[in-house]
């Protein structure tokens, strides 16, 4: 299940597990860059307003991710 | 910049880093007061070099140059500032390839900005790591084990304090101990795979240095992002956020009104004072006319608007280094993105609210070209600081003698009718640019700061300066010129009135005026408006010498100039101020183009001198017909 879907069909927040990226290999490679990887623990925390980007922590970080970007990450709950 | 050609050895050190990684404080703590390049809020403009502070130097020392880079998370670009990055280190135009590299690493967000430490290594660049926030680590009882990122890296790893300074010279020290290397190599992409396993490797990595193994430990670390947690959940509330982001915004734009207004009254009576005593040393000769009527009023005329600027560079560092900007970027990011942006392009626009010509610059943070496109060209209409001083004179005639609140109200009014105006060019824009590649946003939250108030002062202070280094000389340029062609040829004329109408400036202006009369004015707004296109702000100047500040009695020279335009009638007899022209003139700065300089720099940051010429022929007709439609309907309608 993509980020994404996670995020429009279930509770948030949510405790997920990164499981694997797929799509724009730019944008994945920036997930990376920003410090994602499989395996990753992540908290979805909210989403902004008006259907806007998804807010995400892990660790000690915290990441605004777009519709586009939320959909190039797969999770899964855990 | 000049570099000394003498024999002395120079060499250089680049501080790299991922934004917020505190890297530009600690390039600050290097260079003490000798850094010459300027940064605006929101953007490390090009890159930074200076000296290294002379309290560090040594006495025989060869000349350390230190660069400040733009924030990147890794040396594969994807934006034109990450390019800046890796070309300020490769092809440097002042220093060829720099001799070594800082890596600037957040303490509190180790695995992430470790990567990027890696992949400086395999450069093969000489580098120590600067470990910063070591302060907010330290708070938790957390104590970074370095010994091991050193053996791990093969470099000397420094703690760095950026509040105190704390470990600045053994820094210095370790960059001056770090030994050269003939050959770097480019950096090479890693590949999905080896990038996921070595941003484990990373994250394992942090973990160990840190003492993460324990939950004790763990739960430690989750201390430090507390009280950004609890924040997070108002400011960025899907009701409360956007709230507070409305708030925020008019109470920036709004105190750039009252909070200014008393310094704004010294500088006003001040330069009022310098009036009386300049023309006071020889009364009646031209050279001291010049003195008191041409320069001393020019000048009092703008830098009175001085005190509103710093409160504006103030306002928007607040935002910045209290973390928040990237909140509200985040809030931004859909609506923007429904006319062509996103969340991006928010730190531009807003720093355009200051200044067009780096919020240009700024765009440079946004990927996809596209948006970057978009956001180039709507930046000018943002209210930029030169427009100030023609907003608050035209706003301080509507409201004279009314509570300053009112003038307040209406001047936010007008920054957001300007946002308002940008968000439809970019919808027009947007509608007829073929669609463009995959943009994106990721934007990291940085944890909430207090910011230093010290620090923040002497910031917008820095930038207030630069801002009027660049105003003053056209200013004085054009006041000398404005005062001279309202003075000849019949500079002995007694009637004053009459001595303008039959000068230079009056003659132009008279040419002009069956361009402006549409907006209401005569020739002498004309001429203000022609001379607004060197600087807007010169627009105000060019004002108190057409209408002739010339009695000296009076206190202040905004207060003299607000009663010769209530007074001004056109030749017909009819007041040139009224509610409909001051509208208009309101409404055709709001639009027109009249900067020179963000001219060039669009022209430069776009690569197509086609783009910027396009902004200026369109901004500038839309303008003036707009003012015309505006003040032709007031006028239909009988209000004066």
């Amino acid at each position: 299940m993509t980020l994404l879907d996670y995020a429009q069909t279930q509770i948030i927040p949510a405790d997920l597990e990164i499981t694997d990226f797929k799509g724009v290999s730019v944008i994945c490679e920036r997930l990376h860059e920003m410090g994602l990887h499989r395996g990753q623990k992540i908290r979805l925390i909210g989403r902004a307003p008006l259907k806007g980007p998804l807010i995400v922590q892990f660790g000690t970080s915290f990441l605004a991710l777009r519709a586009e970007e939320a959909e190039c990450t797969l999770i899964q709950a855990q | 910049m000049h570099f000394d050609s003498s024999t002395v050895k120079t060499s250089s050190v680049a501080l790299v880093g991922a934004p917020n990684s505190g890297k530009t404080t600690l390039y600050n703590w290097l260079t003490g007061s000798n850094f010459k390049t300027v940064n605006y809020p929101g953007a490390t403009v090009e890159y930074s070099l200076g000296r290294l502070a002379s309290h560090l130097r040594t006495a025989d020392e060869e000349i350390l140059w230190v660069m400040d880079t733009p924030g990147t998370y890794s040396l594969h670009p994807k934006s034109a500032d990450e390019e800046v990055t890796i070309k300020a280190l490769y092809e440097n135009p002042e220093l060829g390839r720099v001799k070594s590299v800082v890596v600037v690493v957040d303490g509190t967000q180790m695995s992430r900005h470790l990567q990027l430490a890696q992949q400086v290594r395999e450069t093969g660049f000489p580098m120590v790591i600067a470990l910063t926030m070591s302060d907010l680590l330290r708070k938790q009882g957390i104590h970074p084990n370095l010994s091991l990122l050193e053996k791990e890296f093969q470099c000397p790893v420094i703690s760095f304090d950026g509040l105190l300074g704390g470990g600045l010279r053994e820094l210095v020290q370790a960059i001056r101990e770090l030994k050269p290397q003939p050959q770097v190599r480019k950096p090479v992409p890693w590949g999905f795979e080896a990038q996921d396993r070595k941003i484990q490797d990373c994250d394992e990595l942090a973990k160990l240095v840190l003492n993460q193994k324990s939950e004790q430990g763990q739960s430690r670390l989750q201390e430090v992002v507390k009280s950004t947690q609890l924040l997070d959940r108002y400011f960025l509330h899907p009701i409360f956020g956007l709230l507070l982001f409305v708030l925020i915004m008019t109470a920036l734009f709004t105190s750039i009104f009252w909070l200014a207004a008393p310094l704004m009254d010294i500088v006003d009576s001040f330069f009022g004072d310098l009036n009386s005593v300049v023309s006071a040393w020889a009364p009646g000769s031209l050279w001291t006319d010049f003195l008191a009527n041409g320069v001393v009023s020019s000048f009092g005329a703008v830098l009175v608007f001085v005190p509103q600027i710093f409160v504006l560079f103030l306002g928007i560092g607040i935002l910045e280094s209290t973390g928040y900007l990237a909140r509200a970027a985040t809030l931004i990011d859909r609506p923007f993105s429904l006319v062509g942006m996103s969340g991006r392009s928010f730190v531009p626009v807003l720093s355009g609210f200051a200044c067009a010509v780096p919020a240009m610059i700024a765009t440079r943070n946004i990927s996809s070209s596209r948006d970057r496109w978009i956001t180039t060209f709507i930046i000018p209409l943002m209210t930029c600081s030169a427009r100030l001083p023609v907003y608050a004179l035209l706003l301080a005639f509507v409201f004279k003698g009314q509570p300053a609140w009112k003038a307040g109200l209406t001047l936010a009014t007008l920054y957001f009718a300007a946002g308002f105006v940008g968000a439809i060019a970019a919808a027009i824009v947007n509608r007829f640019l073929p669609a463009g590649q995959n943009s994106f946003f990721m934007m990291e939250l940085p944890l909430y700061r207090r910011p230093r108030l010290q620090v923040l002062l002497r910031q917008a202070l820095t930038r207030t300066m630069s801002y009027v280094k660049r105003a003053g000389p056209p200013i004085f340029i054009f006041a000398g010129i404005m005062w001279a062609a309202a003075t000849f040829p019949n500079y002995q004329m007694e009637d004053s009135q009459q001595k303008l109408e039959q000068s230079y400036a009056g003659q132009l202006g008279h040419l002009l005026e069956p361009l402006v009369e549409p907006m209401g004015v005569d020739w002498r707004v004309g001429i203000g408006l022609v001379s607004a296109f060197a600087a807007r702000e010169v627009f105000v100047s060019s004002l108190a010498i057409t209408f002739n500040i010339v009695d000296s009695d009076e206190d202040s020279v905004q207060r003299n100039l607000l009663e010769q335009m209530a007074t001004a009638v056109n030749r017909h007899g009819e007041k040139i101020f009224t509610l409909g022209s001051v509208v208009g003139l309101l409404v055709f700065f709001m639009i027109a183009l009249q900067c020179m300089s963000t001219v060039a720099v669009a022209a430069r940051e776009m690569g197509s001198i086609r783009f910027a010429l396009i902004q200026l022929v369109v901004f500038n007709l839309v303008a003036y017909s707009l003012a015309v439609a505006i003040v032709q309907t007031f006028k239909a309608l009988g209000i004066s």
